[in-house]
């Protein structure tokens, strides 16, 4: 009897919680959220799922799953006014009709493909489903958010995957207004490597591609100008740089187009479609376009100079007409503001130069900055500039040399010309700027640090620290009539945050990425294929 | 049930009472469950059998088992440049509670062994928790959902008896295979399916009085 005293034993150690360790082979959730008008929308990689979150009436989490029929994201653009999603999504299909064949698994590698799909998305509903080629990776709206423009952009990176073949020049219309139209989706060939799309004032579209440029009507989706760039058919010129000027006196717009490596600058009449070349003495790095005061300015990333063109003039413009405005140092951006634009350079260790450029009196303001900057944003009244600043290898020493350092925010009053150099506790990963009946403030992020900086423009010194429940890794505005931000966090079960600028509270929803870890991985439309 | 009983507490000449502990090892069959390490669960049960007949006896149980699953991001390096398997802030609880109720027919084959054949009901009783620390009281993040379902299960087995104690009661053993089988059911938040599916093992011992 004895020898089974030790069954019992057995029997309850049994009791013991299994420990296991698994390492999964994707992210549960992708940080890369997007704000759209009816929530967030959270791709989870590892389920293969989309999410949309929000906060219900009692605050915690209203989840609902959007229903992509088995399609995995792939990546989320939303419309700029946040009614809907366009989720570009792939799907697996096992080409082997074997109905034994149920899970991923099952099906032979040789007979399993990849299809993919742009979405439409709204309100966690896919409204619509597109077949579009996977390599479209890059989406501009027509202003009045009517349409959306896919093609493909090679300088994002990413695979381009070919069934048969593909037109690497094709350009995708999607009509987001009316999706019951039949005309839902058009493509045109524009030429090779479409890389920048404009949108113009008698509703088409101008593309621009290697060596020519594509002027297409947004009603009918058709080609209603061609413009070459060259006669010569094996001159390539890639352009660089485009934006449309327009002249009020005139009603005229005109292609503004710089190209690589080149300091021509080509000027296209949309209306009369006749071409005017001028040079404007160094490559050009950046255009920014004034329409209200119908003018242009340009920057040169390695020439300490500026241009300021009229739009007026831009038809008779030749080499001699041309006006350089002299910097210290160089700038290769530019941003516009009301009747001023700030010049700046974001990729030179050696530039601490900010420059106010008045565009009627081109008087020029210089603001010296602690570090080169490596970003720098306008408030909305234009008032203030806030920028974060990199550390430099400098060779200062004392005080001096502590700040180079380190990551900072630099801010800008261009009222006054104040310039404050602040240093960070670690690097800004987002800078937000709000401004309301209480005044002008700076969001501030920070690498690795659970607070968020309310930086109060007019006495930058004067800071309040919000806390946060984890560390952040973005910051974003929700769409605009919401007026709150949105901020996502470094936590792997998936969080994000909601922060009412205006009573600095934070609402935080948790835990979504946890959905579908249990699904199982079935082949998606099996019964519609038979 | 009751009819059953009444009915052998005045047929039965001597009606047995059984009390055993087991420990069981049941497959779970939706392949999702192996992302939190429970493709097949070890158990620790209780069960209570009735003896109506020498031939039948009226079971009833319980069983449970549980898997606390840490999750990895896969190899990196840390902040001393070591090569190591880096945890990530997500951990699961994975509990598993077990209803039985059965019959079960019995025959000496010789001496003090016995076969058997056995068929029960089954209720399962599963719950997930998700969490940044499960050891933590409350967690910063936290996730729980729970999903129950319903099945049967088929066994043979062997069970050795002893010779009977003070004229008491008798020590017994057992050794059971069989398949079971339930419902695949749902997660509550969209979690995921269950399913307990496949083999059934159980080795167990008891006392019959």
């Amino acid at each position: 009897m004895n020898k089974f005293l030790w069954l019992p034993v057995m029997g309850l150690t049994a009791c013991w919680v299994q420990d296991t360790s698994i390492s999964l082979d994707d992210n549960l959730w992708d940080s890369n959220v997007v704000a759209a008008s009816d929530g967030v929308y959270v791709a989870l990689p590892f389920a293969e799922m989309l999410v949309r979150v929000r906060l219900d009436s009692d605050s915690s989490l209203d989840l609902a799953v959007v229903d992509l029929d088995g399609a995995r994201v792939n990546r989320m653009v939303p419309t700029p006014d946040g009614s809907s999603v366009l989720v570009f999504a792939e799907w697996d299909e096992c080409k082997d009709e074997d109905s034994e064949i149920v899970y991923r698994s099952d099906c032979p590698s040789d007979e399993l493909v990849t299809n993919s799909e742009l979405a439409i998305v709204s309100d966690a509903q896919r409204t619509q489903r597109l077949e579009i080629p996977s390599h479209l990776n890059t989406i501009e709206f027509s202003p009045d958010n009517s349409i959306a423009v896919a093609y493909l952009d090679y300088s994002l990176g990413g695979e381009i995957t070919i069934e048969g073949v593909a037109d690497l020049g094709e350009v995708a219309f999607i009509n987001l207004a009316d999706e019951a139209s039949s005309q839902i989706r058009s493509s045109i060939s524009v030429g090779f490597s479409p890389n920048r799309v404009l949108f113009g004032t008698n509703n088409d579209a101008v593309v621009m591609s290697r060596s020519q440029v594509v002027v297409v009507d947004l009603t009918t989706f058709e080609k209603t100008l061609e413009a070459p760039l060259t006669l010569d058919a094996d001159q390539q010129i890639d352009p660089s740089g485009a934006e449309l000027a327009y002249d009020e006196e005139s009603g005229a717009s005109t292609l503004l187009l710089t190209v690589q490596g080149s300091s021509d600058l080509y000027m296209l009449n949309l209306a009369s479609e006749f071409w005017n070349i001028g040079d404007l003495g160094a490559i050009p790095s950046a255009i920014g376009v004034d329409n209200s005061s119908a003018q242009s300015v340009f920057v040169f990333g390695a020439s300490s100079k500026a241009v300021i063109l009229d739009h007026a003039s831009l038809a008779s413009l030749s080499s001699s007409s041309i006006e350089d405005i002299s910097l210290e140092e160089p700038a290769n951006k530019t941003i516009l503001g009301s009747g001023f634009a700030l010049l700046y350079h974001d990729s030179n260790d050696y530039v601490h130069d900010v420059y106010r450029i008045d565009l009627d009196s081109r008087e020029l303001t210089e603001y010296v900055l602690a570090n080169p900057l490596s970003e720098l944003q306008l408030s909305p009244s234009g008032q203030y500039a806030v920028g974060i600043m990199r550390p430099e290898n400098g060779y200062s020493s004392n005080l001096d040399a502590y700040q180079d350092s380190r990551w900072g925010i630099a801010i800008l009053n261009t009222l006054s010309d104040d310039v404050v150099s602040l240093v960070a506790e670690s690097q800004p990963i987002a800078v937000e700027i709000i401004e309301n009946q209480n005044g002008s403030f700076a969001l501030v992020l920070m690498n690795g640090l659970d607070y968020l900086l309310q930086i109060d423009l007019s006495q930058p010194s004067n800071f309040i620290p919000v806390e946060m429940d984890a560390a952040p890794l973005s910051l974003s505005k929700m769409p605009a009539d919401d007026g709150r931000f949105l901020i996502s966090h470094d936590v792997d079960m998936g969080m994000v945050s909601f922060l009412d600028p205006t009573t600095l509270e934070i609402t935080s929803i948790d835990g979504f990425a946890v959905t579908g870890l249990l699904n199982e991985q079935i082949l998606p439309r099996r019964a519609e294929e038979e | 049930m009751m009819m059953v009983l009444m009915l052998g507490s005045a047929f039965a000449a001597e009606p047995k009472i059984e009390l055993n502990v087991s420990t069981s090892n049941i497959s779970t069959a939706v392949d999702s469950l192996d992302n939190i390490g429970a493709g097949s669960l070890a158990t620790v049960g209780l069960e209570t059998g009735y003896s109506i007949f020498p031939w039948f006896s009226v079971v009833a149980g319980w069983e449970y088992g549980a898997v606390k699953t840490q999750y990895g991001d896969g190899y990196g390096y840390d902040e001393y440049g070591e090569y190591v398997d880096v945890q990530s802030d997500v951990q699961s609880r994975f509990d598993y509670h077990q209803l039985h109720l059965g019959t079960r027919f019995q025959t000496k084959v010789f001496s003090r062994i016995y076969g058997y054949v056995k068929s029960e009901a089954l209720m399962g009783m599963s719950s997930m928790r998700f969490a940044d620390d499960l050891e933590e009281e409350d967690p910063a993040v936290e996730v729980r959902s729970s999903t129950s379902s319903f099945g049967g299960v088929v066994s043979l087995g062997a069970m050795y008896r002893s010779k009977p104690v003070a004229q008491r009661f008798q020590f017994q053993a057992h050794l059971e295979l069989g398949y079971a089988h339930q419902s695949k059911s749902s997660f509550d938040k969209d979690i995921g399916m269950s399913q307990v599916r496949g083999l059934h093992s159980s080795l167990g011992l008891g006392i019959r009085f």
